[in-house]
């Protein structure tokens, strides 16, 4: 004989745990392992897919600010950024029901996010900004009241690796930003980009060597601890 | 500085309102509406498999009819479970995947119909006019089609990475299942009848899943 495990919290209270409900809460103790916001963000969309419409605005306060960063470094436009987000959220929204058992709410947001953003650049022939931090660095750098001439160094080193950035190619580019600067995992940025665990592996490595060339270049060191960890996989 | 918060409070407002103003289908009634779906699917094909002349052996020995069939059989169940995201990740298989699946799948299919010919020799010397392979060739993609709409309609607005690439699998899939029904209900086994009027019309189906795909899959 054996015991059912008790359910877990993201189950509806009363409801007896059948096999599929056991294989997302599985699913669900995996998630939070990895990655806890996610996973969090994970059960609530499974709320929301199961009807809970009080979910929706978690799920909004947990993927809004992240898709909206990711759209501002692309657009260059809040407007068209927020236009985007709204968009993407009610898309989520009118699709909750396609929402697989033990799915990532995630990688899902961000490949709507950027399918979305293309086809409004194809539909208005509207120009993809390349990404840019520089305004954001020097905001920062004079928030933490750098010197002027370490301001003047970082923009130099920003804007060469932003150079270098532009200059690869588009794939190991969207891989490296993926990973590096919306923090999503390389299982997540591979989903967003259609495309398998390994070869997303291999364009941000490639991007990440060629930032390092740059900074090797440039005469700084690499810190060791900033290469993709395996545990992101 | 003051207006982003305001503008990112306002935003969050506008998104809930409208999300509240629109009801969308929880899991439970879309469930309902795939399977309602696959079942008006599954229904229409048989129907039209019936109205086809349904299970024709002619001639051919019954180990031959399991073995050609069977193996198109095993095509599309692994195609249909590549192909569906039910359990699998929320956006569906790599690209690489979907497209080696329907890359390999015609020629293993036309290489099964060698195999066969191979195998009951006796069932070869037959030769079939030019007219047979069409009229069977279109039978084929006509029985491919509605499964294919099925498929397509259950999978309607929700392919944000490659809608194109899961319509042309979609496609091979209900090709692949059209293969079985064609090894069914007709009698030739010659291979240059099987590959012509069987397999061919899958390359057919998985070009016009593609286009269809593109068009209803993708999220817009």
């Amino acid at each position: 004989m054996f015991a059912l495990s008790e359910p877990t919290p993201a189950l509806p209270p009363g409801t007896r745990p059948d096999l599929r409900d056991r294989t997302l809460a599985v699913t669900e103790q995996r998630n939070r392992k990895a990655d806890p916001a996610s996973a969090l963000l994970d059960a609530a969309m499974d709320r929301y897919a199961r009807g809970d419409d009080s979910a929706f605005e978690e799920i909004y306060d947990g993927l809004a600010p992240r898709l909206q960063s990711f759209l501002l470094r692309y657009t260059q436009d809040r407007a068209r950024a927020e236009d985007v987000v709204q968009q993407t959220m009610l898309q989520i929204h009118r699709a909750r029901g396609r929402f697989t058992l033990g799915g990532q709410v995630v990688p899902w947001a961000f490949a709507i996010a950027r399918r979305l953003l293309i086809d409004q650049h194809r539909r208005g022939g509207r120009e993809v900004l390349a990404p840019s931090g520089d305004d954001n660095l020097t905001q920062l750098l004079e928030a933490v009241d750098a010197r002027a001439d370490d301001v003047v160094i970082a923009k130099e080193v920003a804007g060469k690796l932003a150079d270098e950035l532009a200059r690869l190619p588009e794939n190991q580019r969207v891989a490296f930003e993926l990973i590096k600067q919306d923090g999503l995992s390389v299982a997540e940025a591979a989903q967003v980009l259609g495309t398998t665990v390994a070869a997303v592996k291999l364009r941000a490595h490639r991007a990440y060597e060629a930032m390092r060339a740059v900074l090797t270049t440039l005469g700084i060191e690499d810190d060791k601890h900033d290469r993709p960890r395996r545990g992101q996989a | 500085m003051s207006q982003e918060p305001s503008a990112a409070a306002d935003l969050r407002s506008r998104v809930l309102a409208a999300a509240a103003r629109t009801p969308s289908a929880t899991r439970a009634v879309y469930k309902r509406r795939v399977l309602m779906l696959a079942a008006i699917g599954a229904l229409a094909t048989a129907s039209l498999f019936v109205a086809m002349g349904g299970v024709a052996p002619g001639t051919r020995p019954v180990e031959m009819i399991g073995f050609t069939a069977g193996f198109g059989l095993l095509a599309a169940a692994i195609l249909t479970r590549l192909s569906s995201t039910g359990r699998g990740p929320m956006l569906g298989r790599p690209r690489s995947v979907l497209l080696t699946a329907v890359v390999v799948t015609a020629p293993l299919l036309a290489l099964a119909a060698l195999c066969a010919t191979m195998a009951w020799p006796a069932q070869t010397a037959e030769d079939v006019p030019g007219s047979v392979h069409l009229a069977c060739g279109l039978m084929s993609v006509a029985q491919g089609l509605l499964p294919l709409l099925a498929l397509l309609l259950a999978r309607r607005g929700t392919d944000p990475v490659h809608p194109a690439v899961t319509g042309a699998a979609l496609g091979m899939t209900a090709g692949a299942w059209a293969v079985v029904m064609a090894y069914l209900r007709c009698p030739h086994a010659t291979a240059v009848h099987c590959i012509l009027a069987h397999v061919v019309p899958t390359l057919v189906l998985t070009a016009v899943g593609a286009a269809l795909g593109w068009v209803m899959l993708r999220v817009k």
